[in-house]
């Protein structure tokens, strides 16, 4: 398979999303971990390097938008894509709309959730957007 | 043989006894007489006198008698006499002092004459004296009562002036000088009393003048201007003055100066103005009820909300003025006598009248400080204010409904989202199965089916209360309503051909931008038009008209021709989860989530409904602000 050296690592507090992301992916020939919150996030993250982060906003411990501001530190490559049915603060809001993270919402449509993983993966949608804008931090 | 030179003693006797009567006549004429009567000798010596002499003289007969006249008047008198009337002829008049037995100067009017011998010498003095000590006590008096007079003509506070038949001042006290800023007398004496008062009251005066001259009594008004610039009003009588004949010589006037009250009352009649206006003008019914149920005072407020005049409701019964069933029903009767036993207002409480609510409120009342207390009837409408205190209570309900649902979503959302993905991926495995071979697995997919299917349709109901808790989140552009609309009616074709619904647009041209998000705005009238749809179920009409209001808003109406919203329900159907539907047929969430977007563009949306005559949604969008050149640089 083309994305057996692929790794994605998804973060969320529901075990059984957790599970129906895994069991999507896999499908896809993924290699996928999963934890249940944003500070077990952040140490995966330390430990490896993974071509994209499916991240839950509202977790308990550190929720998504801290963790996603602590692995940006530890890996600057690091490409995230929101899965939430949380609403977004104005900041997150304008991030994805300037294209600097992906998002879907909760609930999701099998099909869209793994085309878009698969996009942000071969970095053909926002990755274009998202090195331009890591060229020129002012825009943050 | 008579000698004539003899005369009969006979004869001597009859003239004797005529003599004797002549002097008995004389004597007894003297005796009576009331004045005294003196006869002086030439030497000044008293010859006779009569009895009025002693009494006046308090002496007796023998006192007087040969006694020369110096005793009885003072020398100096005396002497003056004499010499005017060796100068001035026989007969004398005048008055001196006479000094009585007892020392006491009696003041008497004499009158004399001088009687001359043969030979033109003086012989002697008549003189009859007159006791005039009556006369001078009653000048005396006269005088006394003239100053008392004079006094108080002075000391009056009014003016009061003496003005002769042509009008002109002869007299004017001192508060007449004092009140018109004069000086003095002469300044005023001789004039024209017309003239002294302003222009258009100098026929008045004229008037009262001639009123006078015919002998009755005037009374009269004017006004002055004095020579310092002191605006004065009077209030003036003025009377005839005749002589003992009767013809009228002069006229005394009095005038009061009466600027003070008349600038007081100037001032009550103000307030009293002013207060009725503020009362007339209120937008609040007042009624104030007598002791006996009738009206005896409404403001021009309430006549014109019930459509009389004064006299349809002053002086009537509160039953003729209201109707005697609503009496009834709030007990107003009642109410009233308590007020007008306790003296205190009552509670306000509110009523239903023709579709508007009324708060009302009993308070005593008294007209006049000493009459028993009435009672006044406010009555206000409050429908504006109630509705107004509706929408708040409504939109704190929304928003706590609100919060409470986005509390509930996200719980639900999870595992609803898991439901969902592991439905779709069991479906998606069935895609590889051939049902042919597999006949029970066709069952199980159409069973997956309806699962997905409702699943689905839980996701859209939380998509729509995640969008109904999530406010003021939206990216706001320029937007074109009639674009939005015209959108929304190629969407809603199809649809609402096939439920027989005639679309109909009225849309005004050239209508500013509104700044909000099309998405969302489409949304809105996609939402209203199968509101509308939905309410149409045997077909009708469908109009939608955009508009620039008066006050600068845009709105937008939707209308439709189905059976209308049933008055209770109109202050709900934004609720979240409302509908009027069979359960299962709506969500119950289009019109919260309109009501949440438009609130979001901060406008507004009332929905009015005529039993039978359709539903009418009223949108009030506020318009783009310009952009000016900040605006384009993005400095604001």
């Amino acid at each position: 398979m083309k994305h057996s050296q692929k790794k994605v690592l998804i973060v969320d507090d529901e075990p059984q999303i957790c599970s129906l992301l895994a069991k999507l992916l896999k499908q896809e020939g993924l290699n996928i971990e999963t934890v249940s919150d944003g500070a077990r996030a952040i140490e995966t993250a330390k430990r490896r390097t993974f071509s994209l982060i499916l991240m839950d906003l509202r977790m308990f411990n550190v929720d998504g938008e801290k963790a996603i501001a602590e692995i940006e530190k530890i890996d600057t490559k690091a490409k995230f894509l929101i899965v939430t049915g949380y609403v977004l603060s104005p900041v997150l809001e304008k991030k994805i709309a300037t294209g600097l993270y992906g998002y879907m919402a909760k609930p999701f449509d099998n099909h869209q959730l793994v085309q878009k993983v698969k996009k942000m993966i071969a970095g053909r949608v926002d990755g274009k957007t998202r090195r331009k804008i890591k060229q020129n931090p002012g825009h943050r | 043989m008579s000698d004539p030179s003899l005369i009969d003693a006979t004869e001597y006797k009859k003239i004797g006894e005529a003599c004797k009567e002549a002097r008995e006549y004389a004597d007894n004429i003297i005796a009576s007489m009331a004045d005294a009567l003196l006869v002086v000798s030439a030497d000044g010596n008293i010859q006779s006198f009569n009895q009025a002499t002693c009494n006046l003289l308090s002496l007796k007969g023998e006192a007087l008698q040969g006694e020369s006249i110096d005793t009885i008047f003072s020398a100096e008198a005396l002497r003056r006499q004499f010499r005017r009337i060796l100068k001035k002829g026989p007969v004398l008049n005048f008055e001196t002092t006479f000094i009585s037995g007892t020392g006491e100067r009696i003041p008497v009017n004499i009158s004399g004459s001088v009687i001359y011998n043969e030979e033109k010498k003086l012989q002697r003095f008549i003189l009859v004296a007159r006791d005039i000590r009556p006369r001078l006590a009653m000048e005396t008096a006269l005088k006394e009562s003239e100053e008392k007079y004079r006094k108080l003509v002075e000391s009056s506070a009014d003016c009061i002036h003496m003005i002769d038949t042509e009008g002109r001042f002869v007299h004017i006290n001192r508060a007449g000088l004092r009140l018109n800023c004069l000086k003095h007398e002469k300044e005023i004496l001789g004039k024209s009393y017309q003239k002294m008062v302003h222009k258009k009251y100098e026929h008045v005066v004229a008037e009262a003048i001639q009123k006078v001259l015919k002998g009755e009594t005037a009374s009269f008004h004017y006004e002055t201007t004095s020579p310092n610039g002191d605006h004065k009003w009077w209030d003036s009588n003025l009377v005839p003055i005749r002589c003992s004949d009767g013809k009228i010589v002069n006229m005394v006037g009095i005038s009061r100066d009466v600027t003070e009250q008349r600038q007081s009352s100037k001032t009550i009649e103000f307030l009293r103005e002013y207060a009725s206006n503020i009362v007339a003008n209120l937008p609040i019914s007042i009624l104030i009820v007598d002791r006996n149920f009738h009206i005896s005072f409404t403001n021009e407020y309430f006549l014109k909300k019930m459509g009389k005049d004064q006299t349809q409701a002053v002086g009537k019964s509160l039953e003729a003025v209201l109707g005697s069933t609503y009496i009834a029903n709030l007990e107003l009767n009642k109410k009233i006598k308590t007020v007008f036993q306790i003296k205190e207002a009552l509670p306000k409480e509110r009523f239903q009248f023709k579709e508007r609510t009324y708060d009302y409120q009993i308070l005593p009342f008294r007209e006049q400080i000493g009459r028993r207390h009435g009672a006044m009837l406010v009555i206000e409408d409050v429908t504006t204010m109630v509705s107004l205190e509706e929408q708040v209570r409504h939109s704190e309900k929304m928003a706590a409904v609100g919060q409470f649902t986005a509390g509930v979503i996200h719980e639900v959302n999870n595992p609803l989202c898991v439901v969902l993905g592991n439905v779709q991926y069991l479906l998606d495995h069935f895609h590889d199965l051939d049902f042919s071979k597999h006949q029970a697995a066709e069952n199980l997919f159409q069973t997956l089916q309806v699962i997905d299917e409702e699943a689905r349709r839980c996701g859209e109901i939380v998509a729509n209360l995640l969008h109904f808790s999530h406010k003021g989140k939206i990216d706001k552009k320029q937007v074109q309503i009639n674009h939005v609309v015209r959108r929304m009616a190629q969407m809603l074709e199809h649809q609402l051909q096939l439920s027989k619904i005639k679309p109909v647009f009225d849309l005004a041209s050239k209508l500013p931008p509104v700044e909000g998000d099309a998405n969302l705005l489409q949304q809105v009238f996609v939402n209203l038009g199968l509101n509308a749809q939905h309410a149409m179920s045997r077909g009708g009409t469908l109009s939608v008209k955009t508009s620039l209001n008066e006050a600068g808003w845009i709105q937008i109406i939707f209308k439709d021709t189905g059976p209308g919203i049933p008055k209770k329900y109109l202050n709900r159907i934004f609720e979240p989860f409302f509908t009027t539907q069979k359960a299962g047929k709506g969500t119950g969430l289009g019109l919260s989530v309109v009501h949440s977007i438009i609130e979001e563009h901060g406008g507004h949306i009332a929905a009015e409904s005529m039993r039978r005559k359709g539903a009418v949604f009223k949108i009030r969008l506020p318009v783009a602000k310009k952009q000016g050149l900040l605006g384009k640089w993005g400095l604001r």
